[in-house]
């Protein structure tokens, strides 16, 4: 019987499930004091509020060099991208949960033949390219090779840190248009 | 014998109470005490067992996929993609999910979205590209295939006949010749999780079988492709993923336009009216995927929504050429690329009839 793994990895699915339909929009966070919250997406469109630095609002959609957003009272307006941090959210954990539980789903599956020793079938030699695409839809699956691409781990850090030298080339260029 | 001192009737006695007590454990007067059922309602479950099919389900499809290619050897390369992918889809509508990259070895521009979350981008696409935002553009494009379940909704939605004949014509077509028959492995049998998730899902596919919904992804990946719409779907959506994730707005219309001009066309044919007629087909893209110039009609439209010509974007040219310059060094070292299907030695693995 294979209940209790079955009953965790439901458990992590619906509440994956459940996170997911409500992430539509995603919080972005003032980088500091001051940053204002405007009518329209340009410069010198009236404010409707200012923000403390790590205050949070939901973000919709981009718009120029503005984010379209929703102040906590329900009004909508425009935050400059160069003032706020896009947040990623606790999916982390989800995430990492959703990986072990793949994991443990792989040893129920039958991939076992696939992953043992190399078939002894020789090369299907003399192929038409018309037959190929074909012969990849009747083809036994490299499982090793899948578990694989399940294995490798992205570091989240690496993930923050490629998100830094983003903006930093956003802000070097703005700034080199400005001064032009 | 435990008492061969004492009377026949006594060893007789000590005996059958033994067999008694052994005999009423087996009978269970005990109640079992079995792990709780999870209280989800229908709709839940059904949703469950569906987001673990589609696990099954690509993870059998991106396996046949690198079966075929087979996996571009270079880890470091395959790890910044993976950098890439992910920081893009944290920027999508489906942030939680997990997406899992891989490069398989071949020249011909195409990536593919598998259920699941397995995208597999071509060596090809890798050379086409000349900076990071047309790699992040590409691989928003696929996270936008997986995040909106455009495969598993096209299989769910076929009927049992449907998916049969389409898991079926790939055996047609590739018949093993009869000295190889003998050494093929035996079919896999599909495992019984697989068997009680498939009885769930929803849809006239209702007793869906992952192996052959599997096949018939593969059908579809390769031959029938998605339909228009839902490609222009993903172009729209991965435009707008990478766009918010920093990246240059018109990345994705240059690594098209690349594409073209790289067959010999001019420029200005990726700019024509959308009702082009349909390019020669010549690649598995060229059959799956609209042509290039509605593509790049349909993506413009998304462009003047979120007036990309005020967005200032990044390229991440540098990064991305550190790698690209291991692929082409990697390349120029081998020579050209030898025909996979006529190498000596190449393993199908067996095959599934």
């Amino acid at each position: 019987m294979k209940n209790i793994p079955f009953v965790k990895i439901t458990l992590v699915l619906s509440l994956s499930l459940l996170l997911t339909s409500s992430l539509a929009a995603a919080p972005v966070a003032a980088k500091k004091d001051g940053v204002q919250v405007t009518a329209e997406a340009k410069k010198d469109a009236a404010v409707i509020t200012q923000l403390k630095k790590g205050e949070t609002l939901e973000a919709q959609d981009r718009e120029g060099m503005f984010w379209k957003v929703q102040t906590k009272d329900g009004k909508k307006g425009y935050v400059s991208v160069m003032n706020v941090q896009r947040q990623s959210g606790d999916d982390a954990g989800l995430a990492n949960a959703l990986r072990e539980e793949a994991l443990k789903a792989r040893q129920d599956s039958d991939g076992s033949n696939a992953t043992r020793a190399r078939s002894a079938v020789m090369g299907v030699r003399g192929l038409d390219e018309s037959k190929d695409t074909a012969t990849a839809g009747n083809i036994r699956p490299d499982l090793r090779a899948v578990y694989r691409m399940e294995d490798r781990e992205v570091v989240a850090q690496r993930i923050d840190q490629l998100g830094d030298l983003i903006n930093k080339e956003i802000e070097n260029t703005a700034n080199d248009k400005a001064m032009k | 014998m435990l008492l061969p001192s004492r009377p026949y009737w006594l060893r007789f006695l000590v005996t059958a109470c033994f067999a008694i007590q052994v005999n009423s454990c087996s009978f269970g007067d005990k109640p079992k005490v079995e792990a709780p059922e999870p209280k989800f309602d229908e709709e839940q479950q059904k949703k469950i067992d569906e987001a673990h099919a589609e696990l099954e389900i690509g993870r059998n499809m991106a396996g046949r996929l690198l079966k075929f290619y087979g996996t571009y050897p270079d880890e470091k390369m395959v790890r910044y993609i993976n950098e890439v992918g992910s920081f893009v889809s944290k920027y999508s509508e489906f942030p939680d999910r997990r997406y899992m990259f891989e490069v398989y070895n071949n020249e011909t521009i195409n990536a593919f979205a598998c259920p699941g979350g397995y995208i597999l981008i071509s060596l090809g696409a890798i050379k086409n590209a000349v900076n990071e935002a047309e790699l992040a553009h590409v691989l928003g494009h696929e996270i936008a295939h997986v995040g909106r379940k455009h495969m598993m909704n096209a299989l769910t939605k076929m009927s049992k006949e449907e998916l049969d004949k389409k898991a079926n014509d790939g055996a047609k077509a590739a018949e093993t010749p009869e000295e190889l028959k003998a050494r093929l492995r035996p079919e896999p049998v599909e495992s019984t999780l697989g068997a009680t998730i498939a009885k769930y899902l929803v849809g006239s596919a209702g007793s869906l079988n992952l192996l052959k919904a599997a096949k018939a992804g593969m059908s579809l990946i390769m031959e029938q492709g998605l339909g228009a719409d839902l490609e222009f779907e993903a172009d729209r959506e991965g435009t707008r993923y990478a766009i918010s994730a920093g990246y240059n707005p018109k990345a994705l219309v240059n690594f098209l336009c690349r594409m073209e001009t790289a067959r010999g066309r001019p420029k200005e044919y990726c700019f024509k009216e959308a009702n082009n007629p349909k390019s020669e087909v010549k690649s598995v893209l060229d059959k799956t995927h609209p042509p290039v110039p509605a593509r790049i009609a349909k993506i413009k439209e998304v462009l003047v929504t979120m007036k990309a010509d005020e967005i200032i974007g990044a390229n991440g040219k540098k990064r991305f050429m550190s790698i690209k310059d291991r692929v082409m060094k990697a390349s120029s070292k081998a020579g050209p690329s030898p025909d996979k299907n006529k190498e000596k030695d190449n393993d199908t693995g067996g095959t599934d009839s």
